[in-house]
């Protein structure tokens, strides 16, 4: 009995871990270059923009980068051609999207 | 008359005010409030796009006594984005009624419109702002005024940090005898708000307050 148990404990550990790998990979993470990006405000606007997406779960802005990050749905995807039209609805140019995975 | 400056004025002090950015993200809100030596203001905006917004604007003015209400229009013409900075070219226009509590104009009213054009240059440290503005009020109000903005950041926060500016404004009214004043001011916005406080070579506050959503 104790063999099974730790035959069992050992896989299951192993499943779980695949799964939660599974998961991580459709978690999406991407980067905008954006020009114009010079003060908080400027990044409101972007950010309240890009947040009306149901795809969007966060957004965050590196103002020394000139960067906007964009954290997604775990299963949800926005394209790029989405993403450089909210941006530039909101005023702002998209210099270049990167995807992290 | 005297009830509406009182509001601009309850609303200054209980709230305060910013001068950055006439037009907004599309669907976004703007409140400003604004007070100097010559005029409380209040001027509320909604941008349907990030190239116009349209609003309603309610000044008074302390020496010329009288009150303008305007539908206000701010066009954006041209921004250029960079890299590391933005510069701005916007038109805007109003057209309304003034109406006036001097004694020579005793609740006078009159048909008004303004108009003028403004250009800003900024980066993390520095900002660059020109502006002018024709008021034309038939008898009780016709004038042209113009300024410029001078403003250095002593440190660049980043998103979400409090953001302060060490600004100068001077202004300039071709009109009036004594036609130049000079304001110091500070600038700090976080967030959706932004604040400034000042004061000019008068001695009169300047204190502004304006918030987005």
């Amino acid at each position: 009995m104790k063999r099974i148990r730790n035959l069992i404990i050992p896989f299951l550990f192993c499943i779980s871990f695949n799964i939660n790998a599974e998961q991580n990979d459709m978690f999406g993470e991407i980067h905008v270059s954006v020009n114009g990006l010079v003060c908080d405000f400027c990044a409101q606007s972007i950010v309240k923009m890009l947040n009306k997406e149901k795809s969007v779960k966060a957004v965050d802005v590196n103002m020394d980068e000139s960067m906007i990050k964009i954290d997604l749905k775990d299963g949800h995807d926005i394209d790029d051609k989405k993403i450089t039209k909210l941006i530039t609805d909101a005023g702002y140019n998209v210099e270049k999207i990167h995807r992290v995975e | 008359m005297r009830y509406t400056f009182y509001i601009v004025i309850i609303f200054g002090l209980f709230i305060e005010s910013i001068d950055a950015r006439p037009v907004s993200y599309p669907g976004g809100w703007t409140i400003m409030f604004k007070n100097d030596a010559n005029v409380n203001r209040i001027h509320t905006h909604l941008s349907p796009t990030h190239k116009y917004s349209l609003g309603y604007n309610v000044e008074y003015w302390h020496d010329e006594e009288f009150v303008l209400n305007s539908l206000q229009i701010n066009n954006l013409i041209k921004r250029w984005n960079k890299k590391r900075s933005q510069a701005n070219f916007y038109i805007k226009s109003g057209i309304g009624l003034a109406y006036s509590d001097k004694s020579t104009f005793n609740e006078e009213v009159e048909l008004s419109g303004f108009s003028g054009f403004s250009f800003d240059w900024e980066n993390r440290r520095y900002f660059f702002k020109y502006q002018n503005r024709y008021t034309e009020a038939g008898n009780i109000y016709d004038a042209f005024i113009q300024s410029v903005t001078f403003g250095f950041a002593p440190y660049e926060g980043d998103f979400g940090d409090l953001h302060t500016w060490l600004m100068l404004k001077l202004e300039h009214k071709p009109e009036k005898e004594d036609n130049f004043e000079i304001t110091p001011l500070f600038r700090f916005f976080k967030s959706v708000h932004l604040f400034e406080l000042g004061l000019n070579d008068r001695g009169k506050f300047l204190y502004n307050y304006f918030i987005r959503f």
